[in-house]
């Protein structure tokens, strides 16, 4: 009985006003702090700290004094709350309807947020003109791609995702095993972005491998820029063995392992999917303003192939491709210095997401129901100064 | 702004330009000085409705000038060393045809006395105007410096060095006009030589446009005579070749200052560039097409050159060069817009409007002061009707000349926002009919107007820019930016309802009248609906352009976070009045907040130096966006005394709240 009551109680609270206002009040703060946070540390740190995290430490005077519930966690809440307080205050009547709808519409964005947010993949394919990809990469995810070396026979290939150890703080370690690899894989001393550089003489020999050492560098501003590093030791299994190297985003070369009497190259590199089908860029076109250097369009015409069919595709800004669940935006270009005949390349940006075109959906059914409400509010409010005029 | 970031690439460009030759004004010997200004009105309508390629776009030459007046000047006009005062288009012919007179105008507006201690000058106020005579002098420590601060970080610049910086490209610019006709003024010795004696029908000096005529025959001769010196002709081919080649690098040297006036339409329909002389000579000699029209042009301008002095051939020869613009223009199709541009700007919408907005502002104080005067009711509605009239015209006539929707740039922003909450104020005034709504439409329109016109004259750029290549789409700006411009309009309308409220509330202004601050409570909340439905789609609609566009709904870009904040307030001030935690009081300072959040999410994000939309400079923004705070934390505090220190009127407490008062007769009772 008192478990009910306890539940009741909580329904009530969940489903107040209060909480309501308490959340969207949070998330306007939140929202100030986040914008404030791009103008020194770049929108990918404000991105992290504020809006993907569940919890937000925020440092006043330099401090970390002030907890709050970040953006995720805040959206969440707000969904519950907007749920609870739809069921507890529903009421049949016109005068709701609007409301209602609205709030559906609301809740509607917010589960396409949390299906994107959870479900889609996003990164880009750079090709140069000629060029053809069916692999394209994130913008800042990593992996580790452990690669066989044999030349009779296709080489088998492991794949350790970024998940596994872009948590990892210094000191931290974790060890990669697999029943069927030769070898375990010990990672450590993870840095988002970094550089390698050569020891200098007298510094800490535990940090340097062989001659170089993973030098931590300050988050750029913009995400896509960091280039990850870490540590990896390799013990050979039944023997006592162990080979290390650093493994960091820009390497030229693979670090090596021997085990077992093969050898196999471990790189760091960004987290790639495949496409379900090829692309082409046939042909890239930067078009400017006349008498400007500012550019009025960009556009890529491409050639989707598949084993079935091939078809050709003109892609441009606020026209991209769309494609078995895939969807290819006209993002960026390059080399910027290029001269007249210089061959340029085209960066596509590809994203697959489920809710891919639910913001439109919802956005139909706020509007619908906003337009419905205010618009019964206005003539009821008329209705009444007309009464009251009488 | 991003045309004055524009201009300090130009200006890096242009420093190399500028500093090598010395102007032709300065240095050479131009047409009388002392003549009067023979610019008649026909004249002036002639030249004003010269299309001319610039920034991208077709423009009339009247605009071209009136922005390079402005940009100089701090304002569409010059006066002469008489005193007489002279209009963008006839400077701009003083510039062309009268360099030496032109250069003793002051024209060259200076803001901060710190550039004249950097160029070594003596100032003689804080705030003045130079002429090029008074600054030639300094023309290599101007431009040495300007390219010294261009090479600095933005932030790090101070206000003097980023002043500096636009006064070298001002001066840079006003340079290549007054040498723009250089080439007509000094024709090209041929000598005794006989060969090309025969190719000019035995002139002895030619102008660029015999040479420009002559370009096939004469490539043909030179190429015969190359071929003929290369075979081991005589000294006669040798010296005929050096001839031709010097005559080449004479008209190059003199043609290589013509750069600044893209005027003349080129030949092929495909080309979308237009040319200036020198890259119609450059393409004349490519042989690229037959550019015989083309040439005409420039023999139009030696023309004017030549009659400069004579104001009726002057007048037939700027006939002569219209009709032969225009028509090439025309044939391609891009004529259309020219006069109703030039009509727009004489129209002169928004400072109209603003002189009218204040009249119409005294005519509603007067109409406080006699409420009830049928005729003075009628009158100040027509009043303040009119100029919102004009404000919608102009911005329908900029949608119809640039074929967008009435929002694409910050300058837009002011007067569309302006637009909305002066109709939206007059939808209340006609609803509640109580003269405040009519008074703050009056207030807001003269604001707005004075906004967007100080901001035009800040930028001193074309405010009709070609759009880049991410914008270009008017579904998403007529849907996206439309409404949630619309959004921040009913923001800042429910601010200045609710800044009425409060400062009456708090002075103690109608004490006994409920019914007073009852409606400007209703109004504020109901202008807040409104917000909160442009607001919230309009933002959302942003996130889906986004999302069709880049492949991500929402970016977290401080602009869109501006525009979430809106909605985000306006949610908490709709939710806490129906949860009935605020009441009339609660919601008129929740507005006041929600004005606050306006100006942040449409300026302020500006200042931040990052994300996306980087569509405007804001430069002198911040200064305003201050006090803009301060004052509204004065009214917070205001209104927060008043709360502690003074009874809330009676109020409404919340939306589901009965109220049977009669309020029409309570007024009528009191009255």
């Amino acid at each position: 009985m008192r478990t009910m009551q306890y539940l009741k109680a909580a329904y009530r609270v969940a489903a107040s006003y209060a909480v309501s206002i308490a959340i969207l009040f949070f998330l306007l703060v939140l929202t100030l702090l986040g914008t404030l946070e791009q103008i020194d540390h770049g929108l990918f740190a404000a991105q992290q700290k504020y809006f993907s995290a569940l919890f937000v430490v925020q440092e006043v005077f330099g401090h970390p004094i002030l907890p709050l519930p970040g953006v995720y966690l805040l959206l969440i809440l707000l969904f519950i709350n907007l749920t609870l307080g739809g069921i507890m205050r529903f009421r049949p009547g016109w005068s709701h309807v609007g409301v209602l709808i609205a709030h559906l519409g609301i809740l509607f964005m917010l589960l396409g947020g949390f299906v994107t947010f959870k479900y889609s993949t996003d990164g880009h394919l750079t090709l140069y003109e000629g060029e053809r990809s069916n692999e394209f990469q994130s913008y800042f995810d990593w992996e580790i791609a452990i690669t066989e070396v044999r030349t009779d026979g296709p080489a088998k290939a492991f794949i350790i995702p970024g998940a596994q150890f872009t948590h990892l703080k210094p000191g931290e370690n974790v060890t990669f095993h697999r029943d069927d690899l030769a070898f375990d894989l010990v990672l450590s001393d993870y840095a988002p972005n970094a550089e390698v550089r050569p020891a200098m003489p007298g510094s800490d020999a535990s940090k340097s491998v062989g001659n170089l050492v993973l030098q931590p560098r300050p988050l750029e501003p913009e995400g896509e820029r960091n280039v990850a590093g870490l540590r990896a030791k390799a013990a050979v299994k039944n023997e006592a063995v162990t080979q290390e190297g650093l493994l960091w985003g820009l390497s030229s070369a693979p670090f090596r392992v021997t085990a077992g009497g093969q050898a196999y190259d471990l790189t760091l590199r960004r987290r790639s999917w495949q496409l379900p089908f090829e692309v082409v860029l046939d042909d890239f076109t930067r078009e400017l303003h006349p008498g400007t250097s500012k550019p009025s369009s960009f556009s890529s015409d491409v050639t989707v192939i598949e084993p079935q069919a091939t078809q050709q595709i003109h892609i441009s800004m606020n026209k991209p491709l769309r494609y078995k669940g895939y969807t290819l935006f006209q993002a960026s270009w390059g080399p910027q210095d290029a001269g007249p005949n210089d061959r340029l390349f085209s960066t596509f940006a590809v994203v697959k997401n489920p809710a891919d075109h639910w913001p439109l959906y919802a956005c139909i059914v706020i509007t619908i129901g906003l337009l419905f409400h205010f618009c019964y509010r206005l003539i009821m409010h008329l209705r009444k100064e007309a009464r009251v005029s009488s | 702004m991003n045309g004055k970031k524009t201009g300090l690439l130009v200006v890096a460009a242009a420093i190399c330009v500028a500093l090598s030759p010395a102007p032709v004004c300065a240095q050479e010997a131009a047409p009388s000085t002392d003549a009067p200004a023979p610019w008649s009105k026909d004249v002036l309508d002639t030249f004003s409705v010269i299309p001319i390629q610039e920034g991208g776009r077709i423009k009339p030459l009247d605009t071209y000038a009136g922005f390079q007046l402005l940009g100089s000047n701090g304002r569409r006009t010059c006066k002469t060393l008489d005193g007489e005062s002279l209009t963008p288009m006839a400077w701009m012919l003083e510039c062309l045809f009268f360099p030496e007179r032109a250069s003793q105008y002051k024209t060259f507006l200076i803001e901060n006395p710190d550039v004249l201690s950097i160029l070594g000058m003596q100032a003689t106020k804080d705030r003045d105007r130079y002429s090029y005579g008074d600054l030639e002098p300094h023309r290599t420590t101007l431009f040495q410096m300007a390219a010294q601060f261009s090479g600095m970080p933005d932030k790090s610049r101070s206000p003097a060095q980023n002043q500096l910086i636009n006064l070298a490209h001002n001066v840079s610019q006003f340079q290549q006009l007054t040498s723009y006709l250089h080439f007509a003024r000094h024709p090209f010795p041929v000598g005794d030589n006989a060969t090309l004696s025969a190719l000019f029908g035995g002139k002895e000096s030619v102008r660029l446009s015999d040479i420009l005529s002559a370009a096939a025959a004469l490539k043909a001769e030179y190429t015969r005579i190359n071929t003929a010196v290369a075979q081991g002709s005589d000294a006669a081919a040798k010296a005929d070749l050096e001839r031709i080649q010097t005559l080449i690098k004479e008209m190059d040297s003199s043609v290589g200052e013509s750069t600044a006036l893209t005027l003349i339409p080129p030949a092929h329909p495909e080309d979308k560039e237009w040319l200036s002389v020198a890259t119609l000579a450059t393409s004349v000699f490519a042989f690229k097409a037959d550019l015989g029209p083309q040439v005409e042009i420039v023999r139009a301008l030696e023309g004017l050159v030549d009659h400069a002095d004579d104001p009726a051939a002057f007048s037939q020869s700027a006939t002569a060069l219209n009709q032969s613009i225009v028509n090439l223009a025309r044939e391609r199709g891009e004529y259309d817009k020219v006069p109703m541009e030039l009509t727009y700007y004489r129209a002169d919408f928004f400072w109209n409007s603003l002189y009218l907005y204040i009249l119409s502002f005294l005519l509603v104080a007067f109409l406080w002061m006699r409420p009830k005067s049928r005729v003075l009711n009628i009158t100040t509605l027509i009043a303040v009707s009119i100029p919102t009239l004009l404000l919608v015209a102009g911005i329908t006539m900029r949608c119809i000349i640039r074929a967008r929707p009435p929002v694409t740039t910050l300058y837009e922003t002011i007067l569309f926002i302006t637009a909305v909450a002066v109709v939206v104020a007059l939808a209340i005034e006609f609803m509640y009919r109580q003269r405040i709504a009519l008074s703050l439409a009056a207030f807001l329109g003269a604001l707005g107007c004075f906004l967007a016109n100080k901001y035009e004259v800040i930028e001193g750029t074309d405010t009709m820019p070609s759009m880049i290549a991410v914008l270009d789409t008017n579904f998403w700006l007529s849907t996206h930016v439309t409404t949630v411009t619309m959004g921040y309009a009913a923001g800042l309308l429910a601010s200045a309802i609710a800044h009425v409220y409060i400062i009456s509330y708090a002075l103690g202004l109608r004490r006994k009248d409920p019914v007073f601050f009852r409606n400007l409570a209703g109004m504020t909340y109901g202008v807040l609906c409104f917000g909160l439905l442009f607001a919230t789609v309009g933002t959302v609609l942003g996130g889906i352009w986004a999302n069709y566009s880049w492949g991500r709904f929402w970016g977290w870009d401080p602009k869109e976070n501006g525009a979430l904040m809106i909605v985000l307030w306006m949610l908490i001030v709709l939710h806490a009045r129906i949860a009935r935690y605020i009441r009339d009081f609660g919601i008129v300072m929740g507005a006041v907040c929600c004005g606050m959040i306006v100006a942040f999410s449409w300026f302020g994000v500006n200042l931040l130096g990052v994300g996306l939309h980087s569509y405007g400079f804001t430069s002198g923004i911040a200064k305003a966006l201050t006090t803009f705070y301060a004052i509204e934390v004065l009214v917070l505090l205001l209104g927060g005394i008043a709360w502690v220190w003074r009874p809330v009127p009676a109020e409404t407490s919340g939306e589901e709240t009965q109220d049977t008062t009669p309020r029409k007769k309570l007024a009528s009772s009191r009255a």
